[in-house]
């Protein structure tokens, strides 16, 4: 809990949420994509908010994460999100402390041990080596 | 380019259909159904608006009957597994609680099997108040108005159609989102290259910055937009149109 914060989060709203409908919706999505479909231009760096909240939901094992490569010489590509743990309508919520809570089921979600995460074999890395460089 | 949703003119024409709907139809008419050609924001719209107000999205697929569609609705509505019964119990419950607006895409689908789906859907919405949102590509736009579909024609209140970008919207689009500021003459070139379809106008715009880097005008982050004037791109393509190369044999 922050500073003047009388109880943890149970619920988020806004970017965030957005962009948990419309990664349910599509399954896999890209940061690109994600920024194109729900910001309207108002938001302050939507891209790094996403960001922080997606690599959260991934070291939680909510998503996995995957570089997509663009085929340019000196482009790092992009690299796109996909749900693997569909927990609900409502969206996941990063606390203070980096904890993942899924106010779907009103539970903390404990990060799966390094053998269990998902590892997706891209040109780029693991899942762990694409988390490391974010 | 500067990647975020543009609000055009169909986005505002679908917004204040939504609001007479929401606020002056029965329970029984709020239906809305939107159709329009390839690339002309109706997905694109219908995401922005379902992400904002948590809706329902059910894309349709052929084959669909009114099992799956029950099943798919307990999952999005965090209520799934338990017997038939259960299921709808919980479904309704949810409805009732939460009044979640419905987004069905390529509704064509829910029309197999004298519209089983669609009058499932129909059914539920109607119980609850929310509001279920029809999408086809225009060319299905004739099915709904058949005789034995009139249960469900005459409960839309609102027909939206997306239109291609007028001269305002590629204006707005180009403003919004490329980062080389253009004159109208550009606007206009753009408009009837892209023939208003949203998916070109964006090459478009990644085509003017091409065009201005090579001139020595890089866009620069925060700093002003470099300017391009009509008379720089005349004679370019700056965005190809494949189903008019297509209809052309070129």
């Amino acid at each position: 809990m922050r500073q003047g914060q009388k109880a943890p989060r149970t619920r988020t709203g806004g970017l965030r949420a957005r962009a948990w409908w419309i990664l349910r919706k599509n399954r896999s999505m890209t940061l690109i994509e994600l920024q194109n479909s729900i910001c309207d231009g108002s938001e302050k760096d939507p891209i790094a908010n996403l960001r922080k909240w997606l690599t959260r939901l991934v070291k939680a094992g909510v998503l996995a994460i995957k570089r997509v490569d663009d085929g340019k010489l000196t482009s790092n590509g992009s690299y796109s999100y996909t749900v693997i743990k569909d927990l609900g309508p409502q969206a996941p919520l990063v606390r203070a402390k980096g904890e993942v809570f899924d106010p779907n089921s009103g539970t903390l979600i404990i990060p799966p041990t390094t053998d269990a995460i998902n590892r997706v074999s891209t040109t780029g890395g693991t899942t762990d080596a694409v988390i490391d460089r974010l | 380019m500067k990647q975020h949703f543009v609000k055009t003119s169909n986005y505002h024409l679908f917004l204040l259909m939504l609001a007479t709907v929401e606020s002056q139809a029965p329970m029984e008419g709020r239906s809305m159904y939107v159709h329009g050609g390839p690339g002309e924001g109706k997905t694109r719209t219908l995401d922005f608006i379902g992400a904002q107000r948590n809706a329902i999205y059910i894309e349709g697929m052929p084959g669909m009957t009114v099992a799956y569609l029950r099943e798919f609705l307990a999952h999005r509505l965090g209520c799934p597994g338990g017997t038939r019964f259960t299921q709808e119990e919980a479904i309704k419950k949810a409805f009732f609680e939460r009044v979640p607006m419905v987004i069905f895409d390529e509704a064509q689908f829910g029309l197999n099997k004298k519209s089983e789906c669609l009058d499932y859907l129909r059914c539920v919405c109607e119980k609850a108040g929310s509001v279920l949102i029809m999408v086809t590509h225009t060319s299905e736009k004739h099915r709904f108005g058949e005789h034995k579909l009139a249960h469900i024609s005459t409960r839309i209140s609102a027909v939206v159609e997306f239109k291609p970008a007028n001269l305002a919207d590629c204006v707005l689009y180009l403003e919004e989102l490329c980062e080389v500021s253009v004159d109208e003459e550009i606007a206009k070139k753009v408009l009837s290259q892209s023939g208003g379809r949203y998916r070109l106008m964006a090459s478009a715009c990644r085509m003017l910055e091409d065009i201005a880097t090579g001139m020595d005008k890089p866009p620069t982050k925060g700093g002003p937009k470099p300017q391009l004037t009509g008379a720089e791109v005349k004679g370019m393509m700056l965005c190809e149109n494949a189903m008019k190369s297509l209809r052309n044999g070129k």
